[in-house]
């Protein structure tokens, strides 16, 4: 009985102390819940911190409530520096926005085929191009962000002024250098375009013209051609654009346009080779102004046809820290409905053609930049960190100083060989 | 269910609901004291954390002013040696403005008048309206001020003097006050603070991750209201359904713009999720903390309340009839007493009840022989009557039927009258005494004693003695009848003494004589006897003879008088052994109280 008794408490006494650790454990874990949050690193160009862009970092907020997304931006042209130096001090952005194959070919992307299969996303849902520029050797490293193709912007009042017909389709080089004589006033104060030192702008009059810079084997094997004779001959007459003084030359100390877009915003210039960002812009800037838009000229001899093509993509650097968080972020931008948003806002063109049935699209102006998609390729020469500044280099020696671009061409292929 | 329902009958029951109500109440006072404590030590370190945020925000905000200064100053600087302010150098001016606004990453950059108005076709952006309305002139120069673009944005815009000319031209810089600065500013607080900027009473800017196009809530505005409130106040807030603090420090006001705007900073409420937490926490210590003293309580009460509960199983058994259960509750506190005092109730009850069954058997029997004893005595009284005094009254019919001689038939039927009559009166006599019936005990006793062939005493205490009920002095009168018959019959006895006493509601009548006695405890219990118990009985008095062979027989009797007898059961106790004496309990004396 006495037994029984004491089997009794005891059984109480487990109860007990089976109640007090299920307390004390639900305690436990109830512990830190809340106080820090995982931080998403994402580097963008500094013109592409927008509204669409902040209203999809509030979505990816709002629906990922632990994560904070911490903006950094800068030039695209410091990019892959930002990336190195943060591989280095061990902690890289998790997203950088730029060209995707550029990161590879510097060895700073990390590649994410695992990750496309994972969502079972397909290249046949991009542009070709823009699946070009997240490929490299063969892999993807990134996503199509958007997409872009370089044609003339020109301001119709200063065509009208001049009595000079809207650009045709079909023009050469040669008709655009009389047309931009005709255009250029007689105290030079107002002039046909700008040519800078904009690896970008070249690169579309180096299409136009049929030249290529570089050509990547499926091995990732570059194969340059700086000082081919159709990239002398397209160097040689933007450079005498500018000695004839119908094209400003280049004012900023590095390779952007800024400057291009400032003298035609001001009127200062007639035409300007841009992508259909700068329409938008304009635009916004200026309801009510008179622009227009064409095809880039087909080359010195008619027979060609191309352009550079625009756009960028987003990726992740090698070693970031929250790799499946990025490429969600990443689907989250990169999706139809901020394509739209971006293409409307801000000028930016989508990069699946599905996104390109939307009526928006038909607008005759940004029509065109639609049309020459198809014949824009991208640059990938930046995918070659020594290539692309011996490039630059001597873009800015042809422009600046006036060596004759075969010699600063040969140069630049000299380096890019030996890099 | 049934256990539940006993249990909360029961006193283990209540004793613990008792234990559950204090400590729910106690903790409930305890978790609303300590509740409101922790609520405003959080929110007062909230403030804090709000205030240092805000300074935070402020110093980059005012770098980036600083910064934005000294880059402009220089560029004016830079613009003017370069001679690229001269009239014929505007394409040169306008580019090298258009490069230089990405390369110092300007938002807006421009060469105005006085007035605020380009003097080049615009660079970056048309004419610039302050915020606050008024003059578009900016005559602070080199200090920051938000300015509303043609296109709609907000920007912090710089003037400094350009040139040196006779026409005062402004370089104007500018950067965009909106949510791409929110967000830089956010990046460079970390945490989990969220960054609103304000310009006017408007929020052009914010990193909160919805929006009012999103229909999400909007933070308090800082507006007028804030004019008297202490940079970094907190407000508290539910933005997009999370409790937040919100505040606020004031920015770019000047003179001609005394709203300027706002930095804000919007964190989320610790408090409510520290109300929230603890108060789980609370609620389940408190529960654990019910369960655990239920728990012990169970154990600890149930060993007290056991020995209750067996007692009241036990008084439960005994009011069912069951007298033979005893109350046993071990220890020596309270409940142990109770146990002991109960179980001596309970043999005392056991004992009283025995008694009262013995005296109501000998009650039934009494009544039996007193019914037996009237009857017999009806009897006789029939034959007296048909035997005598019938037979006397028909003689005397006869004889007067056959009287010739009138007179002297009458003659002699005087003396057969005189005798019938005679004998009627002693059988009246008999019955029940005149005397007694019309002037008491004490002159019938006197009477009586006046005829007996004996000597005898009669003492009255008090005298004289107040009449008593009529059945008390017949009752008194006929036992000591009964017993001066037995002392003449049986013990031939040649001396009497009668003693009648009232005292204390009771009548003691007592007749001893000095006779030759008997054994009481050997001797038979005749006729006499039995009917003197049997009167005393049916009086609910008590009758005790004392008697030893040559030492005479004392009869004493004691009849309730009348007024408040406070007689015991009747009793009758052997010679030599006086009264009435409890029996002590079994197993020894009561436990004595503490």
């Amino acid at each position: 009985m006495r037994r029984a008794q004491t089997l009794r408490r005891l059984g109480w006494v487990r109860v007990a102390v089976a109640l007090t650790a299920t307390a004390l454990l639900a305690t436990a874990c109830s512990e830190g819940g809340s106080g820090s949050k995982t931080v998403l690193r994402v580097v963008m160009t500094d013109d592409w911190v927008t509204g669409p862009f902040t209203d999809a970092v509030r979505e990816f907020e709002r629906t990922h409530p632990g994560v904070r997304v911490d903006i950094d931006k800068g030039p695209i042209n410091r990019m892959a520096d930002v990336v190195r130096a943060g591989i280095s001090s061990g902690a890289p952005p998790d997203v950088v926005q730029g060209h995707a194959h550029t990161g590879a070919g510097q060895d700073l992307a990390d590649p994410v085929d695992d990750l496309w299969q994972h969502h079972g996303i397909t290249p046949a849902e991009y542009l070709p191009g823009a699946v070009e520029d997240v490929t490299w050797g063969g892999k993807r490293y990134g996503l199509p962000l958007d997409s872009n193709a370089m044609a003339l912007l020109y301001n119709r009042a200063l065509f009208d002024q001049a009595g000079v017909a809207p650009p045709d389709p079909a023009m050469t080089f040669l008709d655009f250098e009389r047309m931009a004589a005709q255009l250029t006033s007689p105290d030079g104060s107002r002039r046909a375009l700008v040519v800078p030192i904009d690896t970008w702008v070249t690169y579309g009059w180096i299409r136009a013209n049929g030249g290529e810079l570089v050509q990547v084997d499926e091995s990732a094997r570059p194969n340059f051609s700086l000082n081919h004779p159709t990239v002398v001959e397209t160097l040689d007459y933007l450079d005498r654009l500018v000695d004839t003084g119908v094209a400003f030359g280049p004012t900023g100390p590095d390779a952007r346009s800024t400057d291009a877009y400032a003298l035609f915003r001001s009127g200062a210039t007639a035409v300007y080779a841009t992508g259909s960002w700068d329409l938008v812009r304009i635009l916004k800037e200026q309801p009510g102004g008179n622009y227009g838009v064409a095809l880039m000229p087909r080359g010195l001899t008619g027979a060609t046809q191309g352009t550079a093509m625009g756009g960028s993509s987003l990726w992740i650097p090698r070693g970031a820290e929250n790799r499946e968080l990025a490429f969600e972020f990443m689907l989250l931008l990169t999706s139809d409905r901020y394509a739209l948003r971006l293409a409307k806002e801000e000028g930016r063109l989508p990069v699946r053609p599905r996104v390109l049935t939307d009526p928006y699209f038909g607008e005759p102006r940004l029509n065109v930049f639609v049309q020459q998609l198809a014949t824009a390729h991208p640059p990938t020469l930046g995918a070659h960190h020594e290539a692309s500044e011996a490039f630059d280099d001597a873009l800015n020696r042809i422009l600046r100083e006036n060596v004759p671009p075969r010699a600063a061409l040969d140069e630049a292929q000299r380096r890019a060989v030996t890099s | 269910m049934l256990g539940f329902l006993r249990l909360r009958s029961s006193v283990l029951g209540k004793i613990l609901g008792a234990l559950v109500v204090v400590l729910v109440v106690s903790t409930a006072v305890t978790a609303f004291v300590d509740a409101r404590l922790t609520h405003d030590v959080v929110a007062d370190q909230t403030s804090e954390v709000a205030a240092s945020n805000l300074r935070v925000l402020e110093e980059a905000f005012s770098e980036r002013q600083r910064n934005l200064v000294v880059n402009l100053q220089t560029l004016a600087d830079r613009l003017a040696a370069d001679g690229l302010l001269e009239p014929g150098r505007r394409p040169d001016l306008i580019a090298r403005l258009g490069a230089e606004a990405s390369n110092l990453e300007l938002d807006q950059l421009d060469v105005l008048n006085a007035d605020g108005a380009p003097l080049l076709p615009a660079v970056t952006v048309g004419r610039l309206t302050p915020v606050a309305g008024g003059t578009s002139a900016f005559p602070s120069e080199r200090t920051s001020r938000l300015v509303r673009t043609e296109q709609g944005p907000v920007v912090q815009a710089v003037p400094v003097a350009l040139g040196s000319g006779t026409r005062p031209m402004v370089l104007m810089g500018g950067l965009h006050f909106g949510d791409d600065l929110a967000f830089q500013l956010r990046r460079q607080l970390g945490g989990l603070a969220n960054v609103l900027l304000v310009a006017g009473s408007r929020v052009v800017g914010s990193t909160l991750a919805t929006t009012e196009e999103d229909g999400g809530d909007l933070p308090p505005a800082f507006n007028d209201e804030d004019e008297g409130r202490p940079p970094g106040e907190p407000r508290f807030a539910r933005l997009a359904g999370v409790s937040s603090v919100v505040a606020y420090v004031p920015v770019g006001r000047s003179a001609e713009d005394p709203m300027g705007g706002a930095l804000g900073i919007v964190l989320p409420d610790p408090t409510a999720d520290f109300d929230r937490a603890l108060g789980v926490r609370r609620l389940l210590a408190g529960t654990v903390l019910a369960v655990l003293a239920v728990a012990l309580g169970w154990v600890l009460f149930r060993a007290l309340t056991q020995r209750l509960v067996t007692l009241a199983r036990t008084a439960d058994r005994i009011a069912g009839g069951d007298l033979d259960s005893s109350f046993t509750a071990s220890g020596s506190d309270e409940i142990a007493r109770l146990g002991g005092a109960l179980e001596h109730m309970r043999q005392q009850l056991q004992v009283k009840l025995a008694e009262v069954a013995r005296q109501a058997a000998e009650l039934q029997e009494s009544s039996q022989r007193i019914v037996a004893a009237q009857d017999e005595e009806r009897r006789r009284l029939a034959r007296d009557l048909h035997d005598g005094i019938q037979q006397q009254l028909l003689v005397l019919r006869l004889r007067l039927g056959l009287a010739e001689d009138g007179a002297e038939a009458l003659a002699g039927m005087e003396g057969e009258l005189d005798r019938t009559i005679e004998q009627l009166r002693e059988v009246s006599h008999g019955l029940y005494p005149p005397i007694l019936r019309d002037r008491g005990l004490v002159s019938a006793l006197h009477s009586y004693a006046g005829k007996l062939p004996v000597g005898s005493r009669i003492e009255v205490s008090p005298d004289p003695l107040p009449r008593l009920p009529p059945e008390v002095e017949s009752g008194a009168y006929f036992l000591i009848l009964e017993a001066v018959t037995n002392a003449l019959k049986h013990a031939e006895a040649s001396e009497l003494a009668i003693t009648l006493a009232q005292d204390d509601g009771r009548l003691v009548v007592r007749v001893a004589d000095d006779g030759r006695g008997f054994d009481v405890a050997t001797a038979e219990r005749h006729g006499g006897l039995i009917s003197m118990e049997d009167r005393v009985r049916s009086f609910a008095g008590r009758l005790r003879i004392t008697s030893e062979p040559g030492q005479g027989t004392t009869v004493e009797a004691t009849f309730p008088s009348g007024q408040e007898a406070d007689v015991p059961a009747l009793e009758l106790t052997p010679s030599g052994v006086g009264g009435r004496t409890a029996p002590p309990p079994p197993g020894g004396s009561y436990p004595a109280p503490h």
